[in-house]
């Protein structure tokens, strides 16, 4: 550590103007976190979650009968159609996969940059990450049709000496996703093993003990243990990071390796990772806004945790207008006729600006609305600052990104290069239920979460509390460190 | 104010530079010279040369500017020490503009479409709009839109100098939240000025050719380049003492971690436009590659994918040589080098393909025989060098005059003891 000899300065009297907010309010104690946490899993659970675990499982109900009747159908329950033969599938599986992205984001890469707020939020996140995987898998599994062939997939040799086509996104795909569900389960698993021995030990039933201690593979927060684990948890960020960049680049090329107008450009890669980034922050805001509210943890995920959050989302959300910009300049500068009729014909022209609008003109403007237009509210403190408007604000980039890969899908398929191909999506009651079925099974098992595992990551939490510094006035109140004025202390 | 009267305020005395700012004046000076004689001489080449070395400077100045945005948009400590510097490479915008104006007096020697008839060529006619420089129009709107460019860089540069060395004067902490309320409106300005200067400078060098990926490659480059640029800086000025007990190993480490990050950002960005341009292999896009793998600019092709990426990436990878200075600074110049040659490989093909275009009447006449353009070769000419060593040169003097005018870091900055005290 350097030390200061830079002349030293009078304090400004109004140095307090650049005060941090600190990360846990009203001076909480380490007990009081272990307690208020830990004891969302010990007590009963309360009435609203009964209710709304019912309600959510009733509705995650529909998966498994929408899905038992595709397959023993065919997947012709769809809607999709010639030439729109990827519709709400593919749809629902990008905007699945998008979701998950903001759990490792905050995991690995703001862990790598040593953003501390991530503390209150990233166990959360990262289990939002596990579920929406889960949920965006199901959609290209059952999509090749007969499932009992998805190991196909797989390069293992078989009778038919059928091999896997490895120059085809697709299949890149699998990978990229498989591995990513891999890592994110590992990462969120070794992250859970000290705050499981907690729960452990502070268990008053056999079975409880039984289940945490299993759990928790025997840690005993000794020095070795702590060593192993920070050691562990530094290389799954490193190996995290790259992947949360990876795979919605590996997603975007399953369209822009095509030659279809409106897939084929070249920003799509980081695009889509920005588009990830911004609906997945968008999903753990509208979880952990109510999750606060319900269990009394504003003194942990604070106002400040908020307003970061909506930061990132206004700052992705511009990105991603950036992309949608660049991406209209480029088919009008490159004069290329296709291009230029997917973007102006099928997706900008509405009605009363056009003679011919376009079929799903709706689907673009609310994806702009929703995405571009709705997050420029985070630019005014209010906005940020009362919870009731953010989780407001958020629900229109949950929606705005699930149109976002519609309009892509399905409005470069349905009027292709053959006018007399062209044709229509509309969805079938399967494919709704399907998809609401999802939004179900991802609540319901973030119900689970919340009520089974701690939500907040107790130890890295009292990590950031200013009685963890070392350097910390132990006579002070617990705030955090003011910044000093003074150098070469 | 009176506080700091009667303190010694870390400066960077020129006289102690030994020869450095005499030599980059010198070498300015007859690089601009020889740029001016080739201006004579050889002038097409001259032309190319030169904006091939203006880019140059121009990235870099408009990254140290994005790293300063970004300092006070995300509100970071660890910068603080090492802000001025970025702020005067930053500062630097104003003479740059004089510098931009030999590009738009040769610019019809360099912008093909800026030479064509309307009427000639159907893709062009479509965007004269936009590409209005030439026989297509007054040229209002292209160069109009540079001047915006510009106005913004150096608004934004000058202001964020002009608040920073305010507040070495009195610490007013107000100083820090004013910064940091303006970058956040300067960021999408500075998105859209960049991009389009990249569209405009660079991607229009072929008016044919498009990319929607190509501002943010461009972005990537100079994020990357200047940020390896502070850290050359900042170490020459720690080990001439200027940064005593202020900078430490701390500082190389989080900026190493900033160069191995853009490394890896700009081989992304760079691999996923070349990839997805190859894969569909639309011949309309496919020729930009085309030309740069062809003969000798296929060496160089391939020079940029081992030394832009592989290279820092491998000496960048582990902790100790993040820490390390000698071995940082090794990492910077292969960046600082494999930037300039990025450039050079982006611009310089151009020329030879112009010349070829014209000889042969059409594209596919010119690669009729083989496929490929065969007078296309790796050509590097003395004008790139008395251009590179001329505007290098003068932006290496001006900066170090500007940098003995204030405090070599911000003295006063609410955050500078956080940043002094700085542990990854």
């Amino acid at each position: 550590m350097a030390h200061g000899t830079a002349p030293l300065f009078e304090p400004h009297p109004d140095l307090h103007v650049v005060e941090r907010a600190p990360l846990v309010l009203n001076g909480r104690s380490m007990g009081w976190i272990t307690e208020h946490v830990s004891q969302i899993v010990e007590q009963r659970a309360k009435s609203w979650w009964w209710w709304a675990v019912m309600i959510t499982g009733f509705v995650a109900c529909l998966v498994p009968l929408a899905l038992a009747y595709l397959v023993s159908t065919g997947v012709g329950v769809w809607g999709n159609n010639q030439p729109v033969s990827w519709a709400w599938d593919i749809t629902n599986f990008v905007f699945w996969i998008g979701i998950g992205h903001a759990g490792t984001l905050i995991s690995a890469i703001l862990f790598l940059t040593r953003q501390k707020w991530r503390t209150s939020i990233n166990r959360s996140a990262e289990a939002m990450t596990i579920f929406a995987v889960i949920c965006a898998a199901i959609f290209p599994v059952f999509h090749v049709g007969r499932i009992w062939f998805a190991w196909f997939l797989f390069p293992i040799p078989n009778s038919n000496v059928i091999w896997q086509n490895f120059r085809s996104p697709l299949l890149w795909d699998v990978f990229a996703v498989s591995t990513y569900f891999t890592v994110s389960l590992l990462f969120w698993y070794v992250g859970l093993v000290p705050d499981l021995a907690t729960i452990r030990d502070r268990a008053t039933t056999k079975l409880r003990k039984v289940v945490y201690g299993a759990l928790a593979l025997g840690w005993r927060g000794s020095n070795r243990n702590w060593r192993h684990y920070e050691k562990a948890y530094l290389v799954l960020a490193g190996i995290s990071t790259p992947l949360v960049l990876s795979v919605h680049s590996v997603v975007s090329f399953d369209f822009a390796t095509s030659v279809i107008p409106g897939w084929h450009t070249t920003i799509f890669p980081p695009y889509f990772v920005a588009g990830a980034i911004f609906g997945g922050f968008a999903m753990v805001l509208t979880l952990l806004i109510p999750a606060r509210a319900l269990y009394g943890l504003h003194d942990l995920i604070t106002d400040k945790h908020i307003d970061n959050m909506c930061k990132i989302v206004l700052l992705t959300g511009t990105i991603v207008g950036y992309a949608y910009m660049m991406e209209l300049f480029i088919a009008w500068y490159s004069g290329n006729p296709f291009e230029q009729w997917v973007f102006f014909r099928n997706r900008i022209a509405a009605p009363g600006f056009s003679d011919q609008p376009a079929p799903y003109w709706w689907a673009y403007w609310s994806m702009i609305g929703c995405n571009v237009i709705a997050p420029q509210f985070f630019w005014f403190k209010f906005c940020r600052q009362h919870a009731v408007v953010v989780w407001i604000i958020v629900q229109f980039p949950n929606i705005g990104m699930w149109f976002e890969r519609f309009v892509i899908i399905a409005t470069s398929l349905h009027r292709d290069y053959v006018p007399s191909s062209w044709g229509y999506f509309t969805p079938t009651i399967t494919d709704i239920l399907l998809f609401v079925g999802t939004i179900g099974l991802f609540v319901f098992l973030f119900l689970l979460f919340v009520r089974f595992l701690p939500m907040i990551t107790i130890f890295e939490v009292k990590a950031v509390l200013p009685e963890a510094d070392p350097h910390h006035d132990h006579g002070g109140h617990g705030h955090a460190k003011e910044p000093q004025a003074a150098q070469g202390h | 104010m009176s506080e700091t009267s009667h303190k010694t305020i870390p400066k960077f005395d020129p006289a102690k530079a030994g020869n450095l700012p005499k030599l980059f004046l010198g070498a300015g000076a007859l690089g601009l010279l020889g740029t001016l004689a080739g201006f004579a001489v050889a002038p097409k080449q001259a032309a190319f040369s030169y904006l091939w070395a203006f880019v140059y400077a121009f990235t870099l100045c408009a990254g140290s500017l994005f790293w300063v945005l970004l300092h006070h948009a995300v509100d970071a400590d660890w910068t603080v020490v090492v802000r001025r510097f970025l702020e005067k490479v930053a500062g630097l915008f104003p003479y740059l503009a004089l510098l931009f104006l030999p590009v738009v007096f040769s610019a019809p020697m360099i912008y093909e479409w800026m030479t064509v008839d309307p009427g000639t060529d159907v893709l062009l006619d479509h965007k004269a709009v936009f590409l209005d420089g030439g026989r297509n129009g007054a040229g209002f709107f292209y160069y109009g839109r540079a001047f915006f460019y510009f106005a913004f860089f150096m608004g934004a540069a000058t202001l964020y100098k002009k608040f920073s060395v305010a507040q070495d004067a009195d610490g007013n902490p107000h100083l820090t939240n004013k910064m940091r309320h303006m970058a956040y409106g300067m960021i999408p300005f500075f998105a859209a000025s960049i991009t389009f200067f990249a569209f405009d400078y660079l991607m229009a060098l072929d008016y044919h050719w498009f990319s929607t990926m190509w501002g943010v490659y461009i972005f990537a480059g100079s994020a990357q380049s200047s940020m390896a640029l502070l850290i050359v800086i900042s170490n020459a000025c720690r080990r001439a003492g200027y940064l005593d007990g202020v900078m430490s190993v701390e500082h190389n480490h989080i900026m190493g971690k900033l160069l191995f990050a853009f490394t890896v950002f700009w081989a992304y960005i760079t691999f996923s436009q070349y990839f997805l341009i190859y894969y569909a292999n639309i011949p309309e896009e496919t020729w930009f590659f085309h030309h740069r793998n062809t003969n000798s600019w296929q060496w160089l092709s391939a020079v940029l994918v081992f030394g832009h990426f592989l290279l820092p990436f491998c000496l960048l990878i582990t902790q100790p040589a993040k820490r390390d200075g000698r071995r940082l600074f090794w990492a910077c110049g292969v960046v600082l080098t494999m930037h300039l040659l990025d450039l050079y490989w982006i611009i310089m093909p151009q020329k030879q393909i112009n010349e070829a275009l014209h000889a042969a009447g059409s594209l596919q006449a010119a690669v009729a025989k083989t496929g490929s353009i065969e007078s296309l070769h790796l050509a590097p000419h003395i004008l790139d060098l008395c251009s590179l060593l001329g505007v290098v040169g003068i932006m290496g003097w001006l900066f170090l005059k500007s940098l003995a005018q204030d405090a070599i870091y911000p003295v006063r900055d609410p955050r500078l003891p956080n940043s002094i005290n700085l542990k990854n």
